[in-house]
């Protein structure tokens, strides 16, 4: 039996840095009313990695959205850094938000991978040399740089979401939000891309059925489910809960469940 | 399926071209949208009898075909659509026009059939032409140079975007059209009962795709201005390439290049 | 039907770019004095949606052929008439780059043809007040249907116009007319069906997208107007001036087998009748574009050659056209030429395993 444990304290929180997240009381209803999230309080630190996890449809999605200002809340109210997220507030707190959507087509608008990641830095009106050297440092970071004229149509998926996860780099935001951000990634694209968040030291929440991502980069795990926050807590813990778990639509990683595969091998008698 | 992908692979054809890194490609883009438009205008000034001074015209797609790499059979394959239109409508001049034109002492032939085919090959160069600015520039170029000349940024903007998404969205109805067509294996096209729920159920996605993109670009600090921050410089070489254009296209114009040769060669 | 830029002549394409290049930039300022920037990636999006669109066939009941979606009505009813507009304006423009639909000097052709008339002419004066309020699938029906077909005569008709104007064939007016007309009127037909059934289905599955078109600002009747008749001016003006431009010289701004041969002199009687026929050209509206009278008899001595179209005699000669045979060996010569040299300088030919060089 686990019991939602709702951090509180903040231990690095002070005075200066101050990109942390606030929930107070949100709902969210969408226009055809279906109710996708019901009364969420949360506090997310600065510098906090959290890892949202819930199966398709609890709301995971919206949750993020709501910070990035995409969607506003019909009750309740998210602060983000100090600032309430309203109308009037999402020029400024997008500055410092980065989010990498769901589906990596819609956010691969441009012709070229070097365009689409050029785009962002070019909006905030900096030098063409600045754009280059952002877009470049981006690129290389992903290890996309030798993709930077193709058009998004020949990238595999694995591909686009890199360069979707470039653009949103090349604007070094200080909050990272990514929506299932390992969705279509190989192997190998996946390690890099747990790397690459474990690098990002500024705060960063993650949505994803990859459990096991979530547990090499996130401290802190929240289970949505139907709309509300379940758990709320360590990662090891939940992910011991089978039983919860199973609950709310969810698996446990295959790091922490037994060699399946050993077992196998064993009563084969090999 | 064959015009399920057309589209996607027209774009892929000349994306792949217009990548390439020859010589042609490496002119401003400006002064190539501007060499093409002189030579599609050399090409419609083309007198509706004067057969033989179309032939020099010939020169800038032999020349730039090869020079920018384009593969010359798949490029004309590509100019065919338009001929259709051009043959049904031209082909009435040979039935209406039927005056006997002297070309020679004694031999004459029917002017219409002249007229007909100088239409046939001015649709053909200038299709050529067209395409091939394209093949050697590619959208993103066009774009930079449509900025300069001042076409207004939410025009370019569109035609980046529109350029972008119909790959996405021919992708998307190909998909639509086979689950279709699986459970409608007899049928040749889309019953009309699906014409509103198949189009519209795409029209919906295409709907919410875009709503998806407009957040996308919101939250990179977009503010409704397109900025293309490209840089092209301009070189001496780009004055030379539209120079030696211009300059050619004003000798076709004012001499007779065909004739002259022609006179050379019979003695007339 | 796209228009073509051979069947155009340099006067027509400069003053319907013009006028297009004129609409383009006045909805380009209406947007964006009342649009939500929202409708910027729509517009995109849309646009690419057209494109994909044509490729679905509409099978046709009991007829055995199959209709296709054309495009200017639905961007209308969905993104408003100037968004609209400049939406089809943008798939015009890629058709002439990519896919060789339509030319890029007749690209102001096809503007006004395919965009101008759904977007300025039809959406506001016969779509909107058909459908009026109503959310009915019989009204959006009956405003597709007759929207679409409005549509498309008004474009085909300007087709017949410009192609005339253009005086590159021979199908007499009236002939090209009979074939245009009753043409677009059975695909309009079709393609309005096409669009109904969208757009009633869309109506009752997303409201919400096509009240986003609902609220842009419907056009006035004034400011309608005030398109139609900035637009007809800059026509008249640009294609007057164009056709100043071309009578000052011998033949227009089109090849004159004449400037070179000087045979124009040698053929005209001279004296009173030259000075007449310059009187003529100066006072006649767009002179070199006239009606063709009557085919050229070659027993009418007292036809002078300038008086009607261009002298059959002056275009092509043997000579000439031996000539043309041998620039065009030439040129291909030199294709030949580069394109060994690219190979060569490529590598290809180590490469290369296959005999052919
Ligand atoms: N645009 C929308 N309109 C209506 N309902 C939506 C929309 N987007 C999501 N929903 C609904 O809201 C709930 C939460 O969705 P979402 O946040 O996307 O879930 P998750 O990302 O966890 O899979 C689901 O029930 C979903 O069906
Ligand atoms: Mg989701």
């Amino acid at each position: 039996m686990i019991f939602p444990v709702f951090w509180v304290a903040c231990l690095q929180e002070d005075s200066i840095s101050h990109h942390y997240i606030d929930f107070k009381g949100v709902s969210f209803i969408y226009p055809d009313n279906t109710q996708a999230l019901s009364d969420i309080n949360l506090h997310i630190c600065h510098g906090e990695s959290v890892g949202i996890i819930g199966a398709n449809g609890a709301g995971k999605s919206t949750l993020l959205e709501l910070i990035t200002g995409i969607l506003l809340p019909q009750e309740g109210e998210i602060v983000v850094g100090g600032i309430a997220v309203t109308k009037k507030t999402l020029a400024s707190i997008r500055r410092h938000v980065g989010f990498t959507f769901q589906n990596p087509d819609n956010q691969v608008f441009m012709n070229t991978v070097w365009e689409d990641v050029a785009f962002g830095p070019r909006n905030y009106l900096l030098s063409e040399e600045a754009v280059e050297k952002k877009v470049t440092a981006a690129l290389e970071t992903m290890g996309i740089l030798h993709l930077k004229d193709r058009p998004p149509y020949r990238l595999s998926g694995g591909e686009k979401r890199s360069a979707a996860i470039a653009s949103v780099l090349a604007l070094e935001p200080d909050i990272l939000l990514m929506d299932e951000p390992s969705s279509d990634l190989d192997p190998r694209a996946r390690r890099k891309l747990i790397a690459l968040i474990n690098q990002f030291t500024h705060t960063k929440l993650i949505t994803s059925h990859d459990l096991d991502l979530v547990l090499e980069t996130c401290k802190r795990v929240i289970v949505l489910h139907k709309g509300t926050v379940v758990y709320d807590g360590s990662p090891i813990e939940v992910f011991k809960d089978e039983k919860s778990l199973h609950t709310w639509g969810l698996e446990k990683p295959l790091t922490m469940s037994d060699c399946l595969v050993c077992d196998s091998k064993k009563n084969r008698g090999q | 399926m064959n015009s399920n992908t057309e589209s996607f692979l027209n774009l892929r054809f000349f994306d792949d071209l217009s990548a390439k890194r020859t010589f042609v490609h490496s002119i401003h883009p400006l002064f190539s949208l501007i060499v093409a438009c002189l030579y599609l205008f050399s090409v419609i000034s083309v007198e509706k009898y004067a057969l033989s001074r179309l032939f020099p015209l010939v020169l800038y797609p032999f020349i730039i075909i090869p020079l920018a790499e384009i593969p010359f059979l798949k490029l004309l394959k590509r100019t065919v659509y338009v001929l259709p239109l051009v043959i049904g409508i031209g082909i009435f001049n040979p039935l209406f026009d039927n005056q006997e034109m002297l070309i020679a002492q004694g031999i004459s032939i029917n002017a219409g059939w002249i007229s007909f085919a100088v239409l046939v090959i001015k649709a053909e160069l200038a299709v050529l032409g067209a395409l091939i600015l394209f093949a050697t520039t590619g959208i993103v170029n066009i774009a930079y140079a449509l900025r300069l000349l001042r076409v207004p940024r939410f025009f370019v903007l569109q035609l980046l975007l529109t350029y972008r998404y119909i790959t996405l969205m021919n992708l998307e109805t190909a998909r639509l059209l086979n689950a279709y067509a699986l459970r409608a294996p007899d049928q040749k096209g889309i019953a009309m009962k699906a014409w509103g729920p198949l189009a519209g159920q795409l029209l919906i996605r295409t709907f919410d795709a875009a709503t998806h993109v407009y957040h996308a670009m919101k939250l990179r600090g977009f503010d409704g201005e397109y900025r293309s921050g490209r840089r092209f410089s301009v070189s001496f070489k780009d004055f030379a390439y539209a120079i030696s254009w211009l300059g050619f296209f004003i000798l076709v114009y004012f001499f007779d290049i065909s004739g002259f040769l022609g006179s050379l060669f019979t003695g007339g | 039907m796209h228009m073509a830029d051979a069947l155009i002549s340099p006067v027509v394409g400069a003053a319907m770019l013009a006028s297009g290049a004129g609409l383009a930039a006045y909805s380009g300022v209406k947007l964006k004095n009342e649009m939500d920037e929202k409708k910027i990636p729509l517009m995109g999006v849309m646009g690419a949606f057209i494109f994909a669109a044509q490729m679905i066939n509409f099978s046709i009941p009991a007829t055995g052929s199959s209709g296709h979606l054309g495009g200017g009505l639905i961007l209308a009813a969905i993104l408003g008439p100037y968004a609209g507009f400049l939406s089809m304006a943008v798939i015009l423009l890629i058709q002439a780059l990519v896919f060789a639909d339509g030319g890029l000097l007749a690209y102001g052709c096809n503007v006004v043809n395919l965009a101008f008339f759904t977007s300025f002419i039809v959406f506001p004066f016969i779509y909107k007040p058909i459908l009026g309020k109503s959310q009915k699938p019989g009204r959006i029906m009956a405003a597709s249907i007759i929207g679409a077909v409005a549509g498309l005569q008004m474009g085909s008709f300007a087709v017949v116009l410009e192609t005339f104007f253009s005086g590159k064939t021979e199908l007499p007016f009236g002939t090209f007319l009979l074939l245009m007309q009753p043409i677009h009127l059975a695909i309009g037909i079709i393609e309005g069906i096409v669009t109904g059934f969208i757009l009633t289905f869309v109506m009752s599955a997303r409201p919400d997208i096509l009240q986003s078109a609902g609220e842009s600002k419907p056009l006035k009747a004034g400011s309608v107007t005030k398109i139609i008749v900035s637009f007809s001016v800059a026509a008249v003006i640009i294609g007057g001036f164009v056709s100043w431009f071309a009578s000052s010289f011998p033949d227009g701004l089109e090849w004159s087998m004449a400037n070179t041969s000087g045979q124009e002199e040698l053929d005209s009687p001279g004296g009173i009748h030259d000075s007449a026929s310059g009187i003529q050209e100066k006072t006649a509206f767009l002179p070199d574009y006239g009606f063709k009278t009557n085919t050229m008899n070659a027993g009418e001595p007292e036809e002078p050659a300038a008086e009607s179209w261009p002298s059959p005699s002056l275009g092509t000669t043997v000579s000439g056209l031996a000539g043309g045979a041998l620039v065009f060996g030439l040129a291909a010569l030199i294709a030949l030429v580069i394109w060994m040299a690219k190979r060569m300088s490529n590598g290809a030919f180590d490469k290369s395993k296959s005999g052919r060089s």
